[in-house]
This record gives C-alpha cells, sequence and structure tokens, in this order.
C-alpha cells in the first residue's frame, strides 16, 4: 500500500504521565468534585444569563418567525443550559433544554421559523430554572408531556 | 496492593471552548486531578497563536468554535510540521446539538470525543486512557491521526466503535497496564 506511512510517536503526556508520584483515580476525583462545587453557584447565573439570551431572541421574531442565523443562536444558547443543567442535576431543566435541542433543530433542518413551539419551550425552561420553585412532580411531568407533544406534531427525532 | 496512579502534574493543557463557565468548569476538574498547566482559549485563532508559542500535551476542544469548526483546528495541529505536537491528544467535547457531527472530528483526526455535560470520572477515565494506552498514528493524503482500529485494547467508550467492537465501559484498573505489546 503506497502513500501510507504509520508513526509511533512517544507522546510527551504518555512520559509525563508513567513518572512516579500522582494521583490515584479516587483522589482526583474527589479533589475535582470539590473544586467543582466552590464555582457551582456561578452555574445558575450562567443558566439565567441563557435563558434571557433565548428570551431576547424570541422577542426579535418578525411575523412569528425567526431567521435561521436566530436559530442557530436558540441551538447555542440551548446547548449551553443543557450543559449547565446536567453537570448540576437539573433533571427536568435538562430534558427540556434538550426538547428545545430537538425542536430548534428540526426546525432549522425543516427551513421552517416557527417561533411558537421555541416560545413554549422556553417558558417551561424557565418553569423548571434553578432560581425558581421545584413543581411538583406531577406538574412537571405533565409540562414534559406536552412539550414532547411538540416534537410529534412535527415529527422530529432527538438528536442524542 | 496499591492504587495505580497517574502523575499529571507536568503535563500542560491547552482547553478550547467558547463558553467562560464551562472553561472554568473544566479547568477545575482538570486542576482537581493535579493538573497545573491550563491555558484557556475561547476560540480556534487564540489556540493556534497559544500553539505558535508554547508546546502542549493535551487539547480539549469544543466541536463548534466561534470563529471556526473544531475541525479545522484539528487538521491544523495535525499538519504541524514538527512531532511531538502534531501527535498531541486532542479529545472534543461535544455539546448536545453537536453531537451528529462527531464523525467528522473523528475523520479530522481527533483521539477522542466526550459528550458535554463532561462529569470528572468521564474526563478522569479517557485522560487516563489517553495516557496509558500506545496508538499508532496513521499519516496519508487525507487523513493525519490516530490508527482508528482497536486489536488489543478496547477503545474507551461506544462512541468511535463498529459494530463488531466489544462494547466494555472502560475500566482503569483493567487499562491500567496494558497487555505487552499490545498494538493499537
Amino acid at each position: 500500500m503506497s502513500g501510507v506511512t504509520v508513526h509511533f510517536p512517544t507522546l510527551p503526556l504518555q512520559e509525563a504521565a508513567a513518572r512516579p508520584g500522582g494521583i490515584t483515580r479516587e483522589s482526583a476525583l474527589e479533589a475535582a468534585q470539590e473544586n467543582l462545587r466552590a464555582i457551582s453557584g456561578e452555574g445558575d447565573a450562567t443558566i439565567e444569563t441563557a435563558l434571557a439570551a433565548l428570551d431576547a431572541i424570541v422577542g426579535q421574531a418578525a411575523g412569528g418567525r425567526l431567521t435561521p442565523e436566530q436559530m442557530r443562536a436558540v441551538l447555542n444558547e440551548a446547548d449551553q443550559v443543557v450543559n449547565m443543567a446536567g453537570t448540576f442535576g437539573y433533571a427536568a431543566l435538562d430534558r427540556a433544554s434538550r426538547a428545545l435541542c430537538d425542536v430548534a433543530d428540526g426546525l432549522l433542518r425543516a427551513n421552517r421559523g416557527d417561533v411558537a413551539p421555541v416560545a413554549v419551550h422556553i417558558r417551561a425552561m424557565r418553569l423548571f430554572s434553578p432560581l425558581c420553585a421545584a413543581p411538583p412532580a406531577e406538574e412537571t411531568a405533565r409540562v414534559l408531556a406536552e412539550l414532547a407533544k411538540v416534537a410529534a406534531f412535527y415529527d422530529f427525532t432527538p438528536l442524542g | 496492593m496499591a492504587q495505580p496512579r497517574l502523575n499529571l502534574q507536568a503535563i500542560s493543557v491547552l482547553l478550547v471552548d467558547r463558553n467562560h463557565y464551562s472553561r472554568a468548569l473544566i479547568s477545575q476538574a482538570l486542576r482537581g486531578f493535579g493538573i497545573k498547566h491550563i491555558a484557556p482559549c475561547e476560540n480556534g485563532a487564540g489556540a493556534q497563536e497559544y500553539l505558535a508559542q508554547a508546546p502542549v500535551d493535551l487539547c480539549l476542544v469544543e466541536a463548534e468554535l466561534p470563529d471556526m469548526n473544531s475541525t479545522d483546528l484539528i487538521r491544523a495541529i495535525r499538519r504541524l510540521p514538527t512531532a511531538p505536537l502534531r501527535f498531541v491528544p486532542i479529545m472534543v467535547l461535544s455539546g448536545y446539538t453537536q453531537f451528529r457531527t462527531l464523525n467528522v472530528a473523528r475523520d479530522a483526526g481527533a483521539n477522542l470525543v466526550l459528550k458535554k455535560p463532561v462529569s470528572p470520572q468521564a474526563l478522569f477515565d479517557r485522560i487516563w486512557w489517553l495516557c496509558r494506552t500506545k496508538r499508532a498514528y496513521i499519516e496519508t493524503a487525507n487523513y493525519i491521526g490516530p490508527d482508528r482500529r482497536f486489536h488489543d485494547t478496547d477503545p474507551p467508550d461506544s462512541a468511535y466503535k463498529r459494530a463488531g467492537d466489544k462494547t466494555e465501559n472502560v475500566d482503569p484498573q483493567r487499562i491500567a497496564a496494558p497487555a505487552e505489546g499490545a498494538s493499537s
């Protein structure tokens, strides 16, 4: 076979990691969790910032439609909320923001700019925001079920 | 029996992510692992600028950067003239909406893909795997990057697997001492 070179590089990462000393997996994870706890408060603020950005994007919709650029911005902000909600274990917010990603991605692919399904997801995300009082489990389940109907209406499949 | 250890104190990590808080979260986890040198960048241009000045031992790159696609950055690194920087392990951090594009990251020469939200466990286990698993690098006209075939050592997660590969989760105890002469 011509035009193929196989390298067996010595990686500085592997050399350094093999030196004596170091940390066990258990100690590393313990220290990492402690470090994360120290900045967890900022996570809630980051979620609020993303929700405010989503509200602002929806507020810019003209004639009930978002432009593809605005829909991409929705995806970007919703993705940040998924990340934060997953990191800090906000299960309902995680599901609602994933649902928004699924719908926004589907709308973008279908070349549709419908703002209503986006707005209803953002309202649900507000409901599940860490700065709001957590709704009862029954209400949470009902809201998430209604969001699922939106995706089903459009026949969009989940991203992940 | 003493638990296996990983010495990450001397390594240098380039962390590229557009979100300030996301960078802070990952940096905090890395510091917990004992990593002292972390270079945070918010875009691809900043990352390339940093790489031109200082070598790094590990790159963590968000899948979608504000100024370029992560694949462009990965390809640029893989085509650097100097080793070992061109073979630096690259882990792509994918958001929920970017998961469909992961095959592109693989084709660009990334070593691993990790889906956000990134847990300390998942991050540590993949760094461990990168530190303890020897892999050949393939260079062709269209591809420069790690050999995608796994023979004696399993890949660390399901992201890269073909249908016939085993589907076990990574186990640091098992991969701590790869088989002698293991080719990857």
